[in-house]
């Protein structure tokens, strides 16, 4: 009995800081609350979840937000893996080149987003001047539908490895020497030992920042907001922004809880679809290996 | 079955982990590392296996140079002192690992196996992880898969280290049935003199990173060749007695006897110990330890004496033995 | 002799001492006179621009009624966002906020302004220039009272060429003309990035082809003949290479950079960007020309009305005083003062008959036209949703995505769909 008296203090943070949120826009998504009723509170029932099923820009900003997470995410995974095992290495001045490498991380978002809306941008960008410079012409990447949606992963890619690479940092540390040594007496060669030891016991950390990164990623907002603003045709839109559009420039606060929860839902169908998928890769990855 | 260091010696920047260390181990012979920590033990034991690289020397197995051979090629079978089991995998999977890289079929595989499983007594264990098993049972894996790599060389670090006393004294007995009774040559690193004089046929006192006597047990134990070999071997530790000479003369508490008559002592205190007693006392050669029978009882001022051929001499400066 | 110098310098210590205490004691007791404050909230340029103006306020009501400014973010729709959270709690920090023309409807329908007409009567709006009367009302009531009006205009480089395009199809062939010869790399440079600038520029090119937004009525008139036709063209300025096809991405600043870099014959723009282009270090300074939109002869040259003006939020404790402050930083001598160190276009008739302004400044007539034609963006407290609507198809004709007729068509529908749902418009 005393351990639940003992975890109320924690609990009750969470349920206040998670709890009150979900259970505020899930009242909220059930009623009327914009600038046309007068910023009053009236019960609707599931009106604004049937002008959801309904609304072709939601279902193509749900689409964009999941091409949008599972491309930087994946990205971000590996290069991060790849990152880690490098920092892993004794190298000179590790402790410095550790914490530059958060750089990217430190910075605001948006400032971050400001710097790659530059760098990006056409005709006056230096990414335009170095290509037209060796004659592969100009893409108009932030102007067209087909690059500008990449722009913004490989922003995202830039600003997050970093963190991801430090956490997987601190999951390589804490797999012991011993056991490499040890394989490698067995005869295994250093391709082994990523395959068989460190990729393993890194799971759990892999898992972790999946888990972390897609959450953040699905809620991806301010980035979008300073890069395109949603355009070109709308194809960069996420949910986030449609979510923030509709409070902050909308005045319709109804639906914005909508738009929130249905992402929230979303996301939670997305992990469960992702858990499936690494479990089976899991099953097939132990046996061909 | 042979291993061989020739002149070994390893420098890391400016320091001398080892130097010039000379070593040969026979067919079926055990040799114990034995020093302090930080004296060399664990590197020789990496050198040989081919974990970190010698700076110069030979290293021969089996009369064949193995410098430049991978450490795979070098068939050791090494025991870590954490046991280093793959922490993801069964018992099963731990011990299989191995052969499975090294490409034996499934059908062998499973085979040895199971038949390594059912000679340490862990059938029942073969689809626990690690972290499921005592330290005793981690212990026996950790043996198990050395044994299944069918080495040319053991190659034991501390491989008792992290058990209590009692299982310590338990599992001497099978690891010398295991490991000790074959033909290949053992190397047991360890710190504890007893466990050393237990396992091993010869000790090698490490030093500094330098070799200062190997020997068989009774051999460090009368005649130590140093004076740090002296103090090293033999519990309670040797009395170094008050000279006035470029002569350190040094006698063992167990060479001392007590009589109605000879040196006169003060009692200093006494320690039981069941089926002796350790006494400490003062005397005009500086405090002596003596052990004697536990039964004896004694008044403050006690007689000692000793058969002058028990001291051992040592020079004063450089230490060495002199008689 | 020593002893001297010891006395002379506690003295001056002393003495020293004595005023210091004399001045705060005198400046805590005109604590005692605490002036009433009056809060602003501004986007960060007006701030610079005003402060002269806020400083006399301040001295002329000296204990009585101090401006304090807050500086918001430079971005438009930041500020926004800022003054939104603040008028969500309920109670505001601010008593008066400067706001741009989209807004007022939205803040108007949500209960946070208070209506003017018991400060204004016509009298005081009949001074204004008709374009600059616009954009204050939302449902026939005045809830703003100007700073400065806000026009789109079509800048040009006179030393390139000889006439001065009128319509549509004049502007793209002379763009084209111009970029063939090699005079210029981009001809026509506008805003059009997914954004509100976007449509900006469309509601002028809706009326050039004798098309409209939504009328008066209500009615949606995207999807009909005109708005199709105005697409096309925009479409057409990026397919025959008179825009940029970057110009999708542009906003005000890509364009004037071009402009600016000597790079662009013609630009769609505000009026600040005149300032810009003659400062000293403008490579193209004093070969700029400005005229009003270009038109078809069955359609309007319009421009899109911008404008900041200041309202009083209803939450205000001195709503009096507040309009006082407006009317001091919005008065005629303040006007003058603005357009003289900062171009801001002024509201007063009167500013535009002025000798020296127009001495001064050779676009003033220009302003004064533009400002005549000048057409606002549907007043309606959905403007945002419906605007973003257009952006959004707009933005997918120009890049391709759509044709012009199924862009429209979808324009129309979708904002049909959010006045349905609304209820009205």
């Amino acid at each position: 009995m005393i351990y639940l008296l003992l975890i109320t203090p924690a609990l009750t943070l969470v349920l206040i800081v998670f709890g009150f949120p979900i259970v505020r826009y899930s009242w909220l998504s059930l009623h009327s609350y914009s600038v046309l009723t007068g910023l009053d509170v009236i019960p609707n029932t599931a009106a604004n979840w049937v002008r959801l099923l309904n609304d072709d820009r939601f279902w193509q900003d749900a689409i964009q937000t999941i091409r949008f997470s599972t491309l930087s995410v994946s990205i971000e995974l590996v290069l991060a893996i790849a990152i880690a095992l490098i920092l892993h290495q004794k190298i000179k001045r590790r402790g410095l080149v550790r914490a530059l490498s958060l750089l990217p991380w430190a910075l605001p978002t948006t400032i971050m987003a400001l710097g790659w809306r530059w760098i990006f941008n056409t005709p006056y960008g230096p990414l335009e001047n170095i290509l037209n410079t060796i004659g592969v012409g100009t893409f108009n990447f932030l102007g067209d539908p087909r690059y500008a949606w990449l722009t913004t992963v490989i922003a995202d890619v830039w600003k997050t490895t970093p963190f991801i690479a430090l956490l997987l940092l601190a999951g390589l540390q804490s797999i012991p020497k011993d056991l490499y040594e040890a394989f490698k007496l067995e005869g295994g060669n250093s391709n082994q030992s990523f395959l068989r030891i460190t990729l393993p016991l890194l799971e759990p950390y892999i898992i972790l920042s999946l888990l972390f990164r897609i959450a953040q990623a699905f809620g991806v907002f301010d980035l979008i907001q300073v890069m395109t603003g949603g355009g070109p045709a709308g194809t960069t839109e996420s949910l986030g922004l449609y979510a923030y559009l509709n409070a902050m420039r909308f005045l319709d606060f109804g639906y914005s809880a909508t738009v929130m929860l249905a992402s929230f839902i979303l996301l939670v169908f997305y992990c469960l679809m992702l858990w499936i998928l690494l479990s089976i890769s899991k099953r097939i990855y132990e046996l061909i290996i | 079955m042979t291993l061989q260091l020739i002149n070994i010696s390893r420098r890391v920047k400016r320091n001398w982990i080892i130097r010039n260390l000379n070593l040969e181990v026979g067919d079926g012979e055990c040799i114990a590392l034995l020093g302090p920590s930080g004296c060399g033990k664990s590197s020789t034991l990496r050198i040989i296996a081919g974990l970190d690289k010698p700076t110069e020397g030979q290293l021969l197995i089996n009369g064949k140079l193995v410098n430049n051979i991978s450490p795979v090629d070098r068939r050791v079978g090494m025991v870590f002192q954490s046991y280093a089991l793959f922490p993801h995998l069964s018992v099963a999977q731990n011990l299989s690992l191995g052969l499975k890289v090294r490409g034996d079929s499934l059908t062998k595989q499973k085979e040895k196996v199971s038949s390594i499983l059912s000679i340490m007594q862990l059938d029942e264990y073969s689809e626990r992880l690690p972290i499921q098993l005592s330290g005793g049972q981690r212990q026996r894996v950790a043996l198990a898969r050395a044994l299944l790599r069918d080495p040319y060389v053991y190659l034991l670090d501390e491989p008792m280290s992290n058990l209590d006393a009692q299982l310590r004294e338990e599992l001497r007995p099978e690891l010398r049935r295991l490991i000790l009774s074959g033909d290949q040559p053992v190397v047991y690193v360890t710190h504890d003199q007893h466990e050393a004089m237990a396992m091993a046929n010869r000790i090698a006192v490490l030093n500094n990173g330098t070799l200062e006597q190997i020997g068989t047990p009774e051999e460090l134990y009368k005649k130590p060749s140093s004076l740090f070999v002296a103090r090293f071997i033999g519990r309670p530790q040797i009395n170094i007695l008050r000279s006035s000479t470029n002569i350190i003369k040094a006698i063992r508490p167990e060479d001392i006897q007590i009589k109605a008559e000879g040196i006169r002592c003060r009692l200093l205190q006494k320690e039981w110990l069941g089926i002796n007693q350790l006494i400490y006392l003062e005397s005009p050669k500086g405090h002596i330890k003596v052990i004697c029978d536990s039964r004896k009882s004694f008044s403050d001022s006690i007689y000692v004496d000793w058969d002058e051929s028990n001291e051992h001499h040592f020079d004063a400066y450089t230490n060495k033995r002199l008689n | 002799m020593n002893n001297n110098i010891i006395k002379k310098v506690s003295i001056k210590v002393f003495r020293n001492l004595l005023l210091i205490f004399l001045v705060i004691g005198g400046l805590s007791k005109s604590k005692a006179y605490t002036p009433i404050v009056i809060d602003i909230l501004m986007p960060a340029p007006f701030i610079d621009s005003t402060k002269e103006r806020v400083d006399s306020f301040n001295k002329e009501n000296y204990g009585k009624i101090k401006i304090r400014t807050t500086r918001g973010p430079r971005q438009t729709e930041s500020v926004s966002d800022l003054a939104i959270s603040s008028l969500l709690l309920g109670k505001s920090d601010f008593d008066i906020l400067l706001i741009d023309v989209t807004w007022l409807a939205k803040y108007s329908e949500a209960g946070w302004l208070i209506p003017l007409d018991e400060f204004i009567d016509d009298k005081e709006w009949s001074l204004l220039e008709r374009g600059a009367i616009l954009g204050n009302s939302y449902k026939n009531i005045p809830y703003r009272w100007p700073l400065l009006a806000d026009i789109g205009l079509l800048y040009f480089r006179k030393d390139l060429i000889n006439k001065v395009p009128e319509t549509p199809e004049e502007l793209l062939s002379t763009s084209v003309k111009l970029i063939n010869e090699g005079v210029v790399s981009y001809g026509y440079v506008w805003q059009g990035r997914q954004y509100e600038g976007l449509s900006c520029f469309f509601l002028e090119a809706l009326h050039a082809f004798g098309g409209g937004w939504i009328d008066s009525q209500g009615k949606v008139l995207l999807g009909t003949k005109p708005s199709i036709k105005a697409a096309s063209w925009a479409s057409r300025l990026i397919e025959s290479g008179a825009s940029p096809r970057s110009v999708t991405n542009f906003t005000e600043t890509e364009a004037l950079q071009a402009f600016e870099q000597g790079e662009a014959a013609f630009m769609r723009n505000w009026p600040y960007a005149w300032a810009e282009l003659n400062k000293d270090n403008s490579p193209v300074k004093g070969k700029v020309g400005v005229t009003t939109m270009v038109a078809e002869s069955n359609g309007r040259s319009v421009s899109t009305l911008g404008s900041w003006g200041f309202s009083i939020l209803s939450s205000s404790n001195n709503k009096d005083l507040a309009y006082k402050a407006i009317k001091y930083l919005t008065s005629v001598q303040s006007q003058r003062h603005y357009f003289l160190n900062f171009g801001y276009t002024p509201t007063y008739k009167s500013l535009y008959k002025d000798k020296e302004l127009r001495s001064n400044s050779e676009i003033l007539p220009i302003l004064q036209q533009a400002l005549n034609r000048t057409e606002e963006r549907p007043k309606t407290a959905i403007y945002a949703q419906i605007s973003e609507v257009l952006q959004k198809q707009l933005s997918s004709i120009l890049t391709k995505q759509i044709t012009p007729k199924e862009g429209m068509n979808l324009a129309k529908s979708k904002t049909l769909k959010i006045i349905e749902s609304a209820g009205s418009i």
